[in-house]
């Protein structure tokens, strides 16, 4: 699918994306980062609008740049919020089908399926200019869609949305990953990518700093311990049995004596240790949960 | 003609048209109909005026379509053509799809030309009809082959400047006051020198295409005494007009969509 190679993007003096290299695969990637990580930088790029300064940009094997072989398999959704107000959101999505080569009434007909996709149905029959916010990100979203391509880029498409359009647009997106269609989503609100996809990118200062499923890209901060929370019958007995492993670097009680906050070097090594111990004997375990491999934790671990 | 070329051809003449630019460009292409007719209800009234007829038809021609609306219209319409999107933040929607880059200026370009044509057309044909029926209806056919020649060379300066203001839309960051120095300085300026500069306008070539040389006002002879044949005219008229486009097909393969790091602002 998409590959970028050792790509790099300046303006100027200033950085956009450096070096960054990675496989767009199928299913849904987060594309995490700060204003500024060049998270639209790397989505215009993959969206063959804009030129690598070094690198590549390819698309089985082909530049994307002004290509149209591989623009016939890209939907873009762009950030801005720009359109050509005049028109009605059926119109302009139709539009974008004819120019991908969809003939007038195939390109009505898909346009009006794309819409109901994003949950816009007959909503958009309105003029562009008199809708919402969050109608306006439904209109992008389905222009994207319209021609039906292996690939979407979504550059912060939820933005605006209220909560019921949010919901429907992360089950859409979760959707469309699961029919094996390779989805990049840029977003800002960890939770939300959270809900669409384990797996993420993480870019900071134009640079890819994780990628990979959240708990495997946890495990690889080496530097910040794992925390794990549990509670059983007897703390104070398992966590004297905890302390003696060389991957566990603190036991912390809390609470009314039954509660543990552990912290662990190894998250592997943890697991097959109390594993083979649960299965030796009983300690009482009613609670086990790791608490900080999710991506809030492992965001601000990388970038805070 | 595919389906995305008819939407694109389609979808840039209405939205020219119906733009601010296609309002004040319907008002100028009219306004030679307001003077036509004014001068008519002068000559109604036994007021006598210096112009009427096949001589003022010349003039609007030669003095207003081609001197200042040609080159007006296209040079707003022209710089516009990519520029416009650019500016609105929808030109990603177009580049994003997948046209051939040439195709899409190509196809946008003609639909420029057409709106263009048609306007010039209308006011050239609108003070034909108003100016040169003063003289009976009979003069209207009989000066039916300039009105073809005026038509004619109308639409060709419609597509070399508009070829030219479109290139340099897509050239440059700021191209509007380059257009204008070129529109009316170097080409008003130049057009008159002697010696071969003038050659290097497009306004000289369409003054030695049109007919009003050998009009009956010798103000009008005395502007176009040129030494350029026809021909010539009409040669160098093609190439600009080849050339511009052809550098315009090769400035748009290497455009980018958002060029400005505000993309991740």
């Amino acid at each position: 699918m998409i590959r970028v190679q050792n790509a790099s993007r300046w303006y100027g003096l200033v950085v956009g994306i450096n070096r960054v290299s990675l496989d767009l695969e199928p299913g849904v990637t987060g594309l995490l980062g700060v204003n500024g990580a060049g998270k639209s930088t790397l989505l215009n790029l993959m969206a063959g609008l804009l030129q690598p300064t070094a690198g590549s940009v390819t698309l089985g094997g082909e530049p994307i740049f002004a290509n149209p072989g591989a623009l016939a398999r890209i939907g873009y959704c762009p950030g801005a919020d720009r359109f050509w107000e005049d028109m009605t959101g059926l119109e302009f999505v139709a539009f974008l089908g004819r120019l991908s080569g969809l003939s007038p009434a195939e390109a009505t007909e898909r346009a009006g399926r794309a819409l109901q996709e994003v949950a816009l149905g007959d909503e958009g029959g309105k003029k562009i200019r008199a809708m919402s916010k969050g109608m306006r990100q439904k209109v992008k979203m389905a222009q994207a869609l319209v021609h039906d391509p292996q690939i979407l880029l979504l550059d912060e498409p939820l933005n605006g949305m209220d909560p019921p359009s949010r919901a429907h647009a992360i089950a859409a997106i979760k959707r469309w990953g699961e029919e094996g269609r390779c989805v990049l989503v840029s977003s800002h609100l960890l939770h939300e990518v959270e809900a669409m996809t384990s797996r993420i990118l993480l870019l900071h200062y134009g640079r890819v700093l994780a990628s990979g499923e959240v708990p495997q890209v946890r495990e690889a901060i080496a530097s910040r311990p794992l925390k794990v929370f549990l509670r059983c019958a007897d703390a104070r007995a398992l966590a004297s049995v905890l302390i003696a492993w060389p991957t566990v670097a603190s036991v912390t009680f809390a609470g009314d004596g039954r509660n543990l906050t552990v912290e662990v070097s190894d998250a592997s090594d943890f697991r097959a240790r109390l594993g083979a111990l649960l299965a030796e004997r009983e300690v009482g375990l009613e609670i086990l949960n790791p608490l900080d491999d999710n991506l809030a934790a492992v965001f601000s671990y990388l970038v805070a | 003609m595919d389906s995305a070329t008819r939407a694109l051809f389609a979808f840039t003449a209405r939205r020219m048209a119906l733009s601010v630019k296609g309002l004040l460009f319907g008002l100028m292409a009219a306004f030679p109909w307001g003077v036509t007719l004014l001068l008519r209800l002068l000559v109604a009234k036994g007021i006598p005026v210096p112009l009427g007829g096949i001589t003022l038809y010349g003039m609007v021609v030669f003095l207003y379509v081609c001197g200042f609306l040609l080159p007006l219209s296209t040079l707003f319409f022209g710089v516009g053509l990519i520029a416009d999107e650019r500016e609105g933040g929808t030109l990603p929607y177009l580049f994003g799809r997948p046209v051939p880059r040439a195709r899409l200026f190509l196809v946008r370009y003609a639909a420029m030309s057409a709106v263009i044509v048609a306007g010039c057309w209308a006011s050239v044909l609108g003070t034909y009809v108003l100016g040169v029926s003063e003289a009976g209806a009979g003069a209207l056919g009989r000066e039916a082959g300039t009105l073809l020649l005026d038509l004619g060379v109308v639409g060709l300066g419609a597509l070399v400047y508009g070829a030219l203001f479109a290139f340099l839309g897509l050239s440059l960051k700021r191209p509007l006051f380059a257009g204008l120095l070129i529109g009316f300085g170097w080409e008003n300026a130049v057009a008159y020198i002697p010696g071969f500069l003038k050659r290097l306008t497009v306004l000289f070539h369409l003054h030695t295409l049109l007919p009003h040389g050998g009009g009956p006002t010798g103000i009008i002879q005395q502007m176009l005494s040129s030494t350029e044949s026809k021909t010539a005219a009409l040669l160098f008229l093609i190439f600009y007009g080849v050339l511009f486009v052809g550098l315009a097909c090769l400035v748009i393969r290497r455009l980018e969509a958002a060029s400005d790091q505000e993309a991740d602002a």
